[in-house]
């Protein structure tokens, strides 16, 4: 009885720290982002606790005249948009670079695997600001690339590289590569070798073997790694801040932006739960994409 | 090397590999010839290491001789891929396709040469047929038992109609009973396609029983090459008598030659014959192989040579007599339970015992 007590209160402890920091860091900020988007607006900043307001969301597509009647506006959706094609695009740019290369990696010698996977997470050891500014050197007007081109006279004029969708596209891609190549490695990996071989045994050409064995093999790994580079695009502030100039807005800036300058935290909620609500559609889609596959990853 | 050259499938002609070129290098086969007729069910025997697979990879294009050509059919399959060698591989652990139904696997290779949906189709029925699965033709390769993913793998290389499938020791992943059920499964499918089956196994039972002919390998080399019954009476080499099945090896000179053939001693103990192929001169040591079952065992004084009984283990069907020769060398011999009672030979006791000529074989070492 008392053994079963005690059990008891182990788990609780047990189970209780890490409730305490899901709860602190998690759901009490979730929920207060969630109430101060339904607030009512305090033109100079914060909210006016109790005054309940579905103003933050209405913004999103229309716009207040004077008269206080409602007008459409797109320039709020048009950024959101942008945010989910520039996501996607960083998505479809990650997958080509990045299987070829997860299937170089997995088909190396043990020693030759250890040393790549390293080289994949080494742009982790410097910092993200210091990544994207170095995107900057190279796109800029008269920056590596524009400089070396105009050089080799194949440009008079520098091409606009720089705060350029792009370049967001770009900045996006070489942030978040690792993550792309990483979960495709780890499927591509642990696939057994012998299938391929089999697969060239019964006739099929290495296309062949690519499309009908490697590839549905790695699909766990593949959806894994779209969204792991998906998500945090869809978020991104500073490539887009740093890369996209003001013409490139994304949703992460739009979000920067209520809460600093233009001093609208209820809109600025409401845009980050629209946030959570797109990265949960597509988490969405990849636990069924995982159903349609039987689960069967091995 | 058979006579009929119009009738070979499989000519493996003075191949070498070597793995590592350079300060590794590796010979995991040095300078292996052997003909394998087409509908013959070819076996090579060999402990773990011997080069089978290397073997077989080198036969099905997933590795390069580095000495040496094998053809097919009279054709040099050098510059051939895997995937147009009309050879088809059963691997060790069956390698299926874990994504794909059991049907889906079988049809594969039939897809993959471009064969028409409905000549597919019949094809993966007859398959699943042939191997009994036809029940199961839907089912995952993850949801079916070790035995039934062997037949699947069986069927998935037959149904392409390779003129040669290649097994790496396809059964040993299976438990007794399971192995027992398809060696004789694999016999009888290897009848009814007629397909040349090259097979290897490092059980030599499983050898014997199953094929046409073995080739006995070591360290990279083909010791013998015969049918079951040659490789088990005729050992050439004192590896390949030790290998396949219970054998005395003795340590002999030479007497005088005989119409027989040779006379052989043990110690100071005559009375032994050999069919000698060689000239041997007289007083020659060499090393002779004896099947336990082969040695006529009897009372004290009826045959002519002796021996001194050091243990009696009772078999069921037959019984193993231990014995020691009068030079100290210890020996083997199996006898038939035919009868209740047997022999009242007891540890101690000496007996009497004989070997015919063709049933000693002289080895080389
Ligand atoms: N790719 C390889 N690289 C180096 N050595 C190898 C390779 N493949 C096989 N070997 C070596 O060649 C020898 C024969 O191997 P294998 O043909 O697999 O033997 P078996 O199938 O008879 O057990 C072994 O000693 C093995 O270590
Ligand atoms: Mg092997």
């Amino acid at each position: 009885m008392a053994g079963r007590l005690s059990r008891t209160k182990i788990r609780a402890l047990l189970i209780g720290p890490a409730a305490a920091v899901i709860g602190i860091f998690v759901v009490i900020p979730l929920m207060l982002m969630a109430w101060i988007s339904i607030q009512g607006r305090d033109y100079s900043g914060g909210v006016i606790w109790g005054e309940l307001s579905g103003e933050a969301y209405l913004r999103m597509i229309f716009e207040r005249e004077l008269d206080d009647s409602l007008a459409v506006n797109f320039n709020y959706v048009l950024i959101i948009l942008r945010s989910v094609w520039l996501s996607f695009l960083t998505t479809v740019i990650s997958l080509l670079v990045g299987f070829p290369t997860a299937l170089f990696m997995a088909t190396r010698t043990p020693k030759w695997k250890a040393i790549l996977v390293f080289m994949v997470t080494l742009p982790f050891w410097t910092n993200l600001l210091v990544r994207n500014y170095a995107w900057i050197l190279l796109l800029r007007d008269h920056g590596a690339i524009n400089g070396t081109l105009s050089w080799l006279g194949i440009i008079s004029e520098p091409l606009p590289l720089l705060h350029t969708q792009l370049a967001v596209a770009i900045g996006l891609t070489y942030s978040f590569l690792p993550f792309m190549v990483l979960p495709i490695y780890a499927s591509l990996e642990k696939m057994d070798l012998r299938l391929v071989e089999s697969a060239f045994d019964l006739y099929a050409t290495r296309l062949m073997t690519l499309r009908r064995i490697i590839i549905p093999l790695a699909v766990p790994g593949i959806v894994a790694g779209c969204i792991l580079v998906f998500v945090p695009s869809l978020g991104a502030y500073v490539t887009p801040e740093l890369l996209g100039g003001g013409k490139t807005l994304m949703i992460g800036n739009l979000i920067g932006l209520q809460f600093g300058a233009a001093r609208n935290w209820p809109f600025g909620a409401a845009l980050g739960i629209l946030l959570l609500a797109l990265v949960m559609i597509s988490l969405t889609f990849y636990a069924l994409k995982l159903k349609n596959t039987g689960g069967n990853t091995q | 090397m058979r006579d009929n050259t119009d009738n070979i499938a499989i000519s493996v002609r003075g191949v070498s590999k070597i793995f590592d070129e350079g300060v590794n290098a590796f010979v995991a086969l040095d300078n292996v010839s052997l003909d394998i007729g087409s509908n013959e069910f070819f076996t090579l025997l060999g402990p773990s290491g011997c080069g089978k697979t290397t073997l077989l990879r080198l036969i099905a294009g997933f590795e390069q001789p580095s000495q040496g050509q094998i053809l097919l059919n009279g054709e040099n399959l050098e510059q051939l891929p895997p995937f147009k060698r009309p050879v088809n591989t059963v691997f060790q652990n069956y390698a299926l396709f874990p994504h794909m139904t059991i049907a889906q696997n079988i049809a594969f290779g039939l897809e993959m040469l471009g064969r028409p949906r409905q000549e597919i189709n019949s094809t993966v029925d007859e398959m699943l047929e042939l191997v009994q699965m036809k029940a199961l033709a839907d089912r995952r390769i993850t949801q079916i038992s070790g035995g039934q993913q062997q037949r699947v793998a069986l069927a998935r290389a037959l149904a392409p109609k390779p003129k040669v499938l290649l097994l790496d020791e396809p059964l040993s992943a299976l438990d007794l009973q399971l192995r027992k059920d398809m060696q004789i499964e694999l016999k009888r499918l290897q009848l009814e396609t007629g397909i040349t089956f090259i097979f290897v196994t490092h059980d030599q039972e499983e050898a014997l029983t199953m094929s046409d002919r073995i080739a006995v390998m070591q360290g990279g080399h083909i010791l013998q090459i015969g049918s079951p019954r040659d490789i088990y009476e005729h050992p050439q080499h004192r590896f390949v008598a030790g290998f396949i099945g219970e054998i005395n090896l003795l340590r002999a000179t030479t007497g005088k030659a005989t119409p027989e053939g040779l006379e052989l001693r043990l110690g100071e103990m005559r009375g032994l014959e050999a069919k000698a192929k060689k000239q041997v001169s007289s007083g020659a040591k060499l090393t002779l192989a004896i099947r336990p079952e082969r040695i006529l065992l009897a009372g004290q004084d009826k045959e002519p040579l002796t021996g001194k009984l050091t243990n009696v283990v009772y078999h069921g069907t037959d019984t193993l007599y231990h014995f020691d020769l009068p030079d100290g060398q210890a020996m083997r011999a199996r006898r038939q339970n035919s009868d209740k009672t047997g022999p009242e030979w007891k540890i101690g006791d000496t007996i009497s015992w004989s070997a015919k000529p063709d049933s000693i074989a002289v080895l080389e070492d």
